[in-house]
């Protein structure tokens, strides 16, 4: 533990000592977190600068204690991490850009990983991108992991200002041992007055689409429709590595439809209303929510939710109502509350309630706000949680 | 009579705080009556003394309650003109774009031709529309190659710190989170001249020291896939979803998490109902089970709980063969997990 704390210091140290040369202001921020549920008390402090036109630097590092912190090796026995700890170079005129560090990577029709590593894109002639990446993937604890690297790449073209296509590899490996290996292609953008994206990724392990996503937008005044579908293969369940990767042959499919309406200019209606499949068992999928802000700046609002999720096994239904209204000056009250009721309750009770009432204040740098939770469910006959949070701003010089 | 008067009445006063309340009817100050000022013959440097000359570091020229009384000798109380007179966000907005924009009215008067309204195009219309929107920059300036490289910074300070949000095609206008993913796979760069690393890492690290929801637990409007009693019913969630919970976290969440929290290990009670395995097909619901959600069966029994399956499954065990008709794989039998089965010795 003493190590972490020393990496931590470390960490923190790099941060601080980073303005030295900085154009931009050093911008820190520190939060403290205190709970009765876990985690009891958690220290954040994050930060950013660009030292030159050229390089810049973030940093997410913590300290908590109490179960559950990230995901934390068996045991919980995490107590001081860092979440990202990047540097940013650009080439004059934007042409390459490098990152370093700790950082999460995104390739195309690819699943996002949190690498320890490096990762570049160069624009080329003709809007034609090339990205690659290459690291360890982060693991929690600051703990060693041998054999395990990750690494790809992407292609892409970009369309007008936005999106573009592109076509996608990685492979990653866990203790040596072949966990993920994927090809996708993916494409994203205007085409008249709708907005189309899509991508669709390829297990080569198994030989089978692990993730195939599509949609298409259109907007009319205050009015936006959409149309989309999800199909997740069974690589996307579980790795490679796993011995249950060997039952893979059940794929999930979701689809549906969502329009937002703009009712009135303080008024946002909301309707998803779609199905979804896996195995053999097939449910709707339907939300309905409403948000009425209470004044032109949206500061204090109010939303109600509705939201049915079907099935055989895991079917529930759902209804939510959250309200957050500024009070006096510095001051915002908000409380929340949702019941769901599960259609088969196998003794976990008919009805978990939940609700939260919270109060915050922000005044300058300085914000913080507290908070009582209360639930009942199937872990607990009932459950009162209190919540606080302090946090402040600086920017330095 | 008076009895339809007075429904009539309340009618009127309903659809008058429905109307004040969906923001049909703007309610608060009005704004700044630029358009009468204007067709009194009031230029606009009248007011706004010195801003045709202004800089990006000079004030904002802003009037003040001075710039009033010279046409307006007797105010009606001792209060500020524009506190009442003008929408009360419109001078703080202006600041933000001060601060938040590289920008200098005097650049500016060759190309417009002193003419305030080739710019400010809407400022009759109300005060929230006193500031151009950016497709009035882009009328003169192309800026075409600043947006191939996505470098804002020719106009934008910092877009981080601006918190300024983006127009409706750049995804934020629909459900984020299914959304996003999509064109922030296709167009990253583009994500990151707003959000930082740790947008990202937030949700997608490994090593974020808890959900977003709970930093932001006073926000309850704040979108986030972990909302409210998500503790009670993440297991119906997952079961609903398959797949969909391990875009943020890793495999090993469930069972790390499960046996922190107590509800998995050593000396736990099984959870499994009766007839979870069994020697008939019958009493076999675990096969079933597995093959539907086979992320539920690694929350608990992965990594070294995996020998529990191959006692049974291995290659002449009695367990039979697991795989799906048709299953594939480039995986050689030598390596994990195939030799678990597929041992030397054993047949193929």
């Amino acid at each position: 533990m003493t190590g972490r704390r020393t990496l931590a210091a470390v960490m923190l140290g790099l941060v601080a000592t980073a303005p030295a040369a900085a154009a931009d202001p050093l911008r820190l921020r520190g939060d403290a977190l205190a709970s009765t549920a876990s985690p009891v008390g958690l220290l954040t402090l994050d930060g950013d600068a660009q030292a030159t036109s050229w390089l810049d630097a973030e940093a997410l590092v913590w300290l908590g204690a109490g179960a559950g912190l990230a995901d934390a090796a068996a045991g919980g026995d995490a107590d001081g991490d860092a979440l990202v700890i990047a540097l940013r170079a650009r080439a004059p005129g934007g042409r390459a850009e490098a990152r370093l560090g700790r950082l999460v990577v995104t390739a195309g029709a690819l699943r996002p990983l949190h690498l320890d590593g490096a990762a570049g894109r160069v624009r080329l002639p003709r809007r034609i991108d090339v990205e690659a990446f290459a690291g360890v993937p982060v693991v929690p604890g600051l703990t060693d992991r041998g054999w395990d690297w990750a690494a790809g790449g992407r292609v892409g073209r970009r369309l007008g200002d936005w999106g573009g296509v592109g076509v996608a590899v990685l492979e990653r490996r866990d203790a040596g041992r072949l966990a993920v290996r994927e090809v996708g292609v993916d494409g994203a953008g205007g085409v008249g007055a709708a907005d189309l994206t899509g991508k669709l990724a390829f297990d080569t392990i198994g030989r089978g689409v692990a993730l195939a996503q599509a949609s298409i937008a259109t907007r009319r005044g205050p009015l936006r429709a959409e149309l989309y579908g999800v199909h997740r293969g069974p690589a996307h369940l579980v790795p490679a590595t796993s011995l249950f990767s060997v039952l893979g042959d059940v794929a999930a499919q979701r689809a549906g439809a969502r329009a937002t309406w703009r009712a009135a200019p303080r008024l946002d209606v909301v309707v998803d209303a779609g199905a979804r499949a896996s195995g053999g068992e097939l449910g709707e999928d339907l939300t309905a929510r409403a948000v009425l802000r209470l004044d032109d700046r949206g500061r204090g609002a109010l939303t109600a939710e509705l939201q049915r999720i079907g099935g055989d096994a895991a079917a529930w239904t759902g209804v939510r109502v959250a309200a957050r209204v500024p009070i006096a000056g510095a001051w915002v009250a908000s409380t929340e509350l949702e019941l769901v009721a599960p259609d088969a309750p196998d003794g976990r009770g008919a009805l978990w309630p939940w609700a939260l009432a919270a109060l915050a204040w922000t005044r300058g740098a300085w914000d913080a706000a507290i908070a009582v939770e209360a639930s009942a469910s199937s872990e607990h006959r009932h459950r009162v949680d209190t919540l606080a949070r302090i946090g402040r701003r600086w920017e330095l010089p | 009579m008076s009895r339809r008067w007075a429904l009539a009445a309340l009618a009127a006063l309903t659809l008058a705080a429905c109307a004040g309340v969906l923001g049909l009817r703007r309610g608060g100050a009005p704004s700044f009556p630029h358009r009468a000022h204007v067709t009194a013959g009031v230029s606009c440097v009248t007011c706004h003394a010195g801003v045709a000359d202004a800089g990006d570091d000079d004030p904002l020229h802003l009037p003040d309650d001075a710039a009033c009384v010279g046409c307006h000798p007797r105010p009606h109380d001792a209060r500020p003109c524009l506190g009442c007179h003008a929408d009360r966000f419109a001078a703080g907005a202006a600041r933000d774009a001060r601060a938040h924009l590289t920008f200098a009215h005097r650049d500016h008067q060759a190309a417009s031709s002193g003419n305030c309204m080739r710019c400010h195009q809407g400022v009759a219309e109300g005060d929230a529309r006193l500031r151009p929107a950016m497709a009035t920059c882009w009328g003169c300036h192309e800026h075409d190659r600043a947006r191939e490289v996505r470098d804002c910074r020719a106009c934008h300070v910092d877009l981080a710190e601006e918190g300024a949000p983006p127009p409706s095609h750049l995804i934020h206008d629909g459900d984020f989170i299914r959304d996003h993913g999509g064109p922030a796979a296709a167009a990253a760069d583009l994500c990151s001249t707003c959000h930082g690393e740790r947008f990202c890492a937030q949700c997608h690290g490994v090593t974020a020291p808890t959900i977003p929801a709970r930093r932001s637990f006073a926000d309850p409007l704040a979108p986030s896939v972990h909302r409210a009693g998500f503790r009670s019913r993440h297991a119906d969630e997952a079961h609903a979803a398959p797949g969909a919970c391990s875009s943020c976290h890793q495999p090993e969440r469930c069972a790390e998490c499960h046996l922190a929290e107590g509800v998995a290990g050593r000396g736990r009670a099984s959870p499994h109902p009766p007839r979870w395995v069994g020697l008939t097909a019958g009493e076999n619901e675990h096969g079933r089970a597995a093959r539907r959600d086979p992320a539920a069966c690694a929350s608990c029994h992965g990594g070294a709980g995996e020998a529990l399956c191959v006692g049974c499954h291995r290659v002449g065990g009695v367990g039979g063969n697991p795989h799906p008709p048709g299953w594939r794989s480039s995986l050689p039998l030598g390596a994990q997990p195939c030799r678990l089965c597929h041992g030397p010795g054993a047949a193929p």
